[in-house]
């Protein structure tokens, strides 16, 4: 039986419908016995609908509207010249076989294109050895996302809430191709983890075993006794190194915090590493 | 397929432009400010369209990346608007700003209409983000809960005690508004 005190803390979700169907009817119930409970049900539903009735609906400036519109036009042009540039890419085997052939040749006497998976394993095994100090340490992500800002073309963005075990420690500008590439590096416990991120034009990802999710490839090797999952999505390459696969998997929340369902491909903690 | 995809964005997202730009506002409190944080959230939507669930709220989706954005570009602002503890939750203010709005004399001079607007002014960030979350772009407690990273309990608390003080303010409108009635009677009898 429901009393009266109760009663007055449930009227505003009863009257919100945001009451299980025995909850409403233990109210209805009551205010049926209760005349006092009852004009004050009264009074609350007519300042309700009196409020929800007067509040302000925010209306946005037409030139927002406009200014949207027009973002999203370009947006949505620049995927599809992006999308056409690469079917106009895909050329013949033949075609293949012979720009490889006249890529070796010119190739032959110069360094090779160094590799994005060994630099995050080199700069994470530098940082580790105390060869490569941070540029900036701090464990607040917004710190961190501003110093680099200044510094990068691309944009990152990092979860902001705090993470169970991932602690960042701070980051270093690696340069990478003749372009700048973020490093950062998180303390896991007793376990060191680092990501290297930059933009994806020329990366060549190396991996043993790959998996696809969604629309992207996850690759994983092993590298100079550390593990990396390395991956490209929206046009910025991402590897991940640490001891061991589970450790690099988790370290998905350093970007996407703890709202996985939400951005990180389905079935992507589902498979065995 | 692209196509039929940028379709539904639009169907989707533009017409929640409205609430996001309000959301915006509630946020930074400056208009400005409110049209770039719009204008980055659809761009944001519209690269990871693709992860949004159909069916679910899209509205709740989209302030969900707002409040991200926010997270992102202005920490410290953002934690004072968005903590559930920083402003207005203990009882001793509560009862202060219910006293204040009970004998404000610099607020009694408004027409109902603006004076919905102006109390809602005078509520404290955390009570106005859950009143207008609720009664203006109708969520649930738990979308709410959820948006604001908070307890579904605190969520009630805010929500009842800001009408409250709503009530009160509006309260303070009325009397006054019958008082100046009664006498501009009075004076027309008395001439």
């Amino acid at each position: 039986m429901l009393d009266c005190q109760t009663m007055g803390r449930l009227l505003h979700p009863y009257l919100d419908g945001e009451l299980s169907a025995r909850e409403a009817l233990d109210i209805q119930a009551h205010l049926e016995r209760c005349p006092d409970c009852a004009a004050l049900y009264r009074n609350e539903k007519l300042f309700l609908d009196l409020l929800k009735g007067a509040l302000p609906v925010p209306v946005a400036p037409d030139g927002l509207r406009q200014r949207v519109r027009k973002v999203v036009e370009a947006a949505g042009q620049e995927k599809r010249s992006r999308q056409r540039f690469r079917l106009m890419a895909v050329p013949s085997l033949a075609l293949t076989v012979v720009a490889l052939l006249v890529i070796g040749i010119l190739a032959l006497g110069k360094k090779p294109l160094q590799d994005l998976v060994d630099v995050a394993v080199n700069t994470h095994q530098g940082y580790l050895n105390d060869n490569l100090p941070l540029d900036i340490k701090s464990s607040d992500p917004a710190q961190v996302v501003r110093w680099f800002e200044k510094r990068i073309n691309f944009p990152i963005s990092l979860g902001q809430e705090p993470v169970k075990n991932l602690r960042l420690r701070g980051g270093r500008l690696v340069a990478f191709q003749g372009k700048n590439a973020v490093f950062l590096t998180y303390e896991m416990g007793q376990h060191r983890l680092s990501l290297l991120m930059t933009t994806a034009e020329g990366v060549n990802l190396s991996g043993a075993e790959g998996f696809k999710l969604e629309q992207t490839r996850f690759y994983q090797s092993a590298n100079h006794g550390f593990q990396t999952l390395s991956w490209i999505q929206e046009g910025l390459a991402y590897v991940i190194v640490s001891e061991k696969q589970e450790l690099n998997k988790q370290a998905c929340m350093i970007c996407h915090g703890n709202d996985r369902q939400q951005h990180i491909p389905k079935g992507f903690y589902d498979k065995e590493t | 397929m692209d196509e039929e995809k940028d379709r539904l964005f639009e169907e989707l997202v533009l017409p929640c432009l409205d609430a996001l730009y309000g959301f915006g506002l509630l946020l930074t409190g400056r208009s400005s400010e409110a049209e770039d944080l719009v204008q980055d959230t659809v761009l944001r939507a519209y690269r990871f369209f693709r992860h949004y669930q159909q069916g679910t709220n899209c509205k709740a989706w989209l302030f969900t990346i707002m409040k991200h954005i926010f997270l992102n570009q202005a920490t410290q602002r953002a934690r004072e608007v968005l903590c559930p503890y920083l402003s207005g939750e203990s009882d001793a203010l509560w009862e202060d700003l219910m006293n204040q709005a009970q004998g404000s004399s610099d607020l009694r001079h408004e027409v109902f209409s603006q004076d919905i607007q102006k109390a809602l002014d005078h509520l404290p960030n955390s009570f106005r983000l859950v009143v207008v979350l609720k009664d203006v772009e109708g969520f649930s407690y738990d979308e709410i809960a959820k948006l604001l990273d908070c307890p579904m309990g605190t969520v009630m608390s805010r929500l009842s005690r800001g009408r409250n003080l709503l009530r009160r303010f509006l309260q303070a409108y009325g009397d006054q508004s019958a008082e100046k009635h009664i006498e501009r009677q009075n004076e027309r009898r008395r001439a």
